[in-house]
């Protein structure tokens, strides 16, 4: 949910001091009439702060849903943008409320390196970058790298479907000084268990010591051991 | 004058590589990099940039120490958590609003443009393209999606061309949303994993949604059958035009470390061969042979 201007025209002057204070179009004063547009609202409350008459309130609109699950002791908290609605950062920073403050909490993040990422990772531990060893996994992982940086948290490289390109990875880890925490082989039966939606610990069991030699190297890695947390892309 | 946007809903099924081998089929086209997050595009067309714009996305709101009294207002009205309570606005929280600054009773905050990103006009081996990269960690990536697409509509009227080839970005979100208005039509590249699927039928409500012909092709068919299936099967049902399939082959990474499209590499390939095919099917739509108003 994110709030949006509900205008009462009963008190309203149509002074449009609200539409001068909205930087997102998203409410306009047209002769006697009040129009918002909801998909164009940011939620920041403006246009309620500066009306001199107290003649909007706020309704709630729908983004999307959350849901919550558990698979023995792992709770799941899953935000689902509606299809149309623009803004995810909203429910990205709702779903991050659902975290606890002693338990591990693994976020998986969108891709790329704007406002979704940002919410989804800021104020988290520590990253786990995922990428691949070829010219479009390495552009990217730049991108994300440094918007890892910006937001000062400490991160490590996954690199997946090792084996299938080229060293550009590696070798952009070595100079940045990131770590390669893990690689996952290119490997048709992994991408198989991946197409059936299961999982690769409980079909190749060789691989759960791996993950869980990762998770160990990870846990180094967090300043402040005591505080753990991370956020994993 | 026609567009065709190509998009995957999940990351990594090969989007950007098919849009690179279209563009070996075709003159006349102009290619517009709308995945402006993480451009990809210009790593297989080697584009020599003509013209460089910077791309001003909105304002942030600065305080300025001198002036302010702590009094604290902009913290209250602040529904972004961006000022501290060392009265600093933190700049990646800010969301460019500007109810600080017109509130602050000492005017003590500064509202400045700020630039988030640039746009280029370049040329390829293959024709124009327009791209842009977005700065990091900025917002407003769907306006500057809806200024690459707009800046290409200009530059296939003036050149007198006929189709754009628009490589869109991933997910359903405001970028994706902005990257299909007024297309012809957007190919989705999905492949037969559950995730894949998941994802294709998100981009395909959103495209019902806005009402645009969706069309989809399977990268990496033969890695599951079923699946590969199991998608033919929902474009069936949610009347999305199948294109066709491309089996899983190396030539694709192998093309890309060369900086290469996989019809260049070889365009004898079993792979190449695929995408030609869904190229054919894809063009002769009668969706993709609407003339769209620019």
């Amino acid at each position: 949910m994110a709030p949006i201007p509900l205008s009462d025209e009963d008190k309203c002057t149509y002074c449009k001091k609200c539409m001068e204070i909205c930087r997102f179009s998203a409410i306009a004063v047209v002769a006697k009439k009040v129009i918002t547009f909801p998909e164009l609202c940011h939620s920041c409350g403006g246009c309620m702060a500066v009306c001199p008459e107290n003649a909007i309130l706020e309704s709630d609109r729908e983004l999307g849903d959350i849901e919550t699950g558990s698979i023995k002791d792992i709770s799941f908290i899953h935000g689902r943008l509606n299809v149309g609605q623009v803004m995810s950062p909203p429910i990205i920073k709702k779903i991050r409320t659902f975290a606890k403050e002693k338990m591990v909490n693994i976020i998986d993040a969108p891709p790329g390196t704007s406002c979704p990422v940002i919410a989804a990772m800021k104020g988290a531990h520590f990253v786990l970058l995922v990428t691949e060893p070829t010219p479009f996994g390495l552009h990217d992982l730049t991108l994300a790298v440094e918007a890892v940086k910006i937001l000062n948290i400490p991160h490590g490289i996954v690199i997946n479907r090792a084996g299938m390109g080229n060293d550009g990875v590696k070798e952009y880890a070595k100079k940045e000084g990131i770590p390669i925490l893990m690689e996952i082989p290119f490997d048709r039966k992994i991408a198989q268990i991946y197409s059936r939606g299961e999982l690769i610990v409980e079909k190749m069991p060789e691989y759960k010591n791996k993950f869980i030699d990762l998770f160990d190297q990870i846990k180094r890695l967090v300043k402040d051991p005591a505080d753990k947390g991370a956020g994993i892309k | 004058m026609r567009e065709l946007v190509i998009l995957s809903g999940k990351g990594g099924t090969g989007k950007t590589s098919i849009t690179a081998a279209f563009a070996s089929f075709t003159n006349h086209m102009i290619l517009c990099d709308a995945d402006v997050d993480a451009a990809d595009l210009h790593l297989l067309m080697a584009p020599d940039i003509q013209q460089k714009t910077d791309f001003q996305g909105g304002n942030v709101a600065v305080i300025i120490p001198d002036k302010c009294t702590s009094c604290g207002l902009c913290i209250e009205l602040c529904r972004f958590d961006a000022v501290k309570d060392t009265f600093e606005i933190d700049p990646i929280d800010c969301e460019g609003c500007g109810v600080c600054y017109d509130l602050c009773p000492k005017k003590a905050i500064e509202f400045p443009i700020k630039t988030c990103g640039e746009w280029y006009i370049s040329n390829t081996r293959f024709g124009p393209m327009v791209h842009a990269r977005l700065g990091i960690a900025q917002e407003n990536s769907g306006r500057l999606v809806a200024l690459v697409r707009q800046e290409a509509r200009k530059i296939v009227q003036k050149k007198n061309m006929d189709l754009i080839l628009t490589d869109g970005p991933p997910g359903i979100g405001c970028p994706v949303i902005a990257s299909m208005g007024q297309a012809n039509a957007i190919l989705i590249v999905s492949e037969p994993t559950v995730s894949g699927i998941h994802d294709l039928a998100r981009v395909g409500q959103l495209a019902a949604h806005f009402k645009i012909p969706a069309m989809v092709c399977v990268n990496k068919y033969d890695l599951n059958l079923d699946q590969t299936q199991a998608i033919k099967n929902l474009a069936k049902e949610k009347n999305i035009f199948f294109a066709g399939q491309i089996p899983f082959d190396k030539t694709f990474t192998e093309s890309m470390i060369q900086g290469k499209n996989i019809i260049e590499t070889d365009e004898t390939s079993q792979v190449s061969l695929a995408v030609k095919t869904i190229w054919k099917n894809v063009m002769t739509r009668p969706a993709m042979n609407i003339e769209r108003l620019a």
